[in-house]
């Protein structure tokens, strides 16, 4: 079936730049908007303005999403709380910067298992190997390459990733359907594939 | 960059202050970087304006990339003593950061070589922060 309306996209990300360029360069995409002052910007700047899109009646197609945030305290998670000017609390508030993108994808995953989500950040810069290890598992989460961290390179791999999200699906002689059912029964089986259990279906 | 970039502030392991720069320089001066570069100077011109001269934004607005580099090396430089490896890759991206600075200040000026050379010169450092952060994260790396 052919999309008939323009694809919603969440654009998170403390800076505006990315979502200014996009929204310019790609019309045809619908960037999802954050009320701002007496206007609105094309991002969310947090997990809390993202959490309203991700609540509401039409959730995005897919979400762009940044690593690193340099937002206060209070709208960093996973404690949206002062964390003091100890060394301790210095230190959790830089780690809760570095990782925040990986906090809002865990809580973006428990409501959305499936949404795609295009981090602008390569695998290979992702500064913890475990964490990198975890996000490649994940098979609805994308990275743009490392050498296309772009506006350009970004916009590309979107339009890569919606339109492997609106094809069909074959294994060979079998077409597996669209529907977030169907998706998630696709990613039980390939993830049980390798295993010598026998699997009814 | 943020307040707990201060030089008073404590910063944080050499690894983690290299991401930063990564992240906040390397990767935002060249956010608007096109595929193919501008046939229109005017078009390369305005580019390098967004890239260069107002490269990330804080509560006081836009900041520029030498901005941006100066207020990294204030709080970070004791991470990066003299004579490591990870020191003479920092010296490399200053030293491409005042090259950068000498041309940005004139930027409505520049002719279209010059503006080609700040090109070149913003891929460097977006080169020189990702080899510096990859450099920074290998194990035993000595600063």
């Amino acid at each position: 079936m052919t999309r008939t309306r323009a694809p919603r996209i969440l654009v998170v990300d403390d800076q505006p730049r990315l979502a200014d360029a996009l929204a310019r360069t790609a019309p045809d995409l619908e960037l999802l908007e954050t009320k701002d002052g007496g206007g609105t910007r094309p991002h969310a700047r947090s997990w809390r303005e993202a959490e309203a899109w991700l609540s509401a009646r039409h959730p995005p197609d897919a979400v762009v999403l940044d690593l690193r945030f340099d937002l206060p305290d209070e709208e960093l998670l996973p404690d949206l709380r002062p964390l003091g000017e100890t060394a301790a609390g210095r230190r959790l508030r830089r780690e809760r910067r570095e990782r925040q993108g990986l906090f809002v994808l865990e809580r973006l995953r428990r409501r959305f298992p499936d949404l795609p989500v295009l981090l602008t950040t390569a695998y290979e810069d992702v500064p913890f190997e475990d964490d990198a290890r975890v996000l490649r598992a994940d098979a609805f989460t994308y990275a743009t390459a490392q050498d296309q961290t772009t506006a350009a390179g970004v916009l590309a791999a979107l339009r890569r990733l919606l339109a492997a999200r609106d094809a069909p699906a074959r294994t060979g002689r079998f077409f597996w359907g669209r529907s977030r059912a169907m998706r998630e029964l696709r990613r039980r089986v390939a993830s049980l594939a390798p295993t010598p259990m026998p699997l009814l279906v | 960059m943020t307040d707990d970039e201060s030089p008073q502030a404590p910063s944080g392991d050499a690894a983690a202050a290299a991401e930063r720069l990564r992240h906040d320089l390397g990767k935002a001066i060249r956010l608007s970087a096109p595929d193919v570069p501008e046939r229109s100077t005017e078009a390369l011109r305005a580019r390098l304006r967004a890239d260069v001269l107002e490269t990330r934004r804080d509560s006081t607005g836009a900041r520029p990339a030498t901005d941006l580099f100066d207020r990294w090396w204030r709080a970070s430089a004791r991470l990066f003593p003299e004579g490591g490896e990870l020191r003479r890759r920092t010296d490399r991206i200053a030293r491409t950061i005042e090259a950068i600075r000498g041309l940005a200040a004139s930027l409505e000026r520049l002719s279209r070589p010059d503006l080609e050379r700040l090109d070149r010169l913003t891929e460097d450092v977006a080169r020189e922060c990702r080899e510096l952060a990859t450099a920074a994260r290998r194990p035993g790396a000595r600063a």
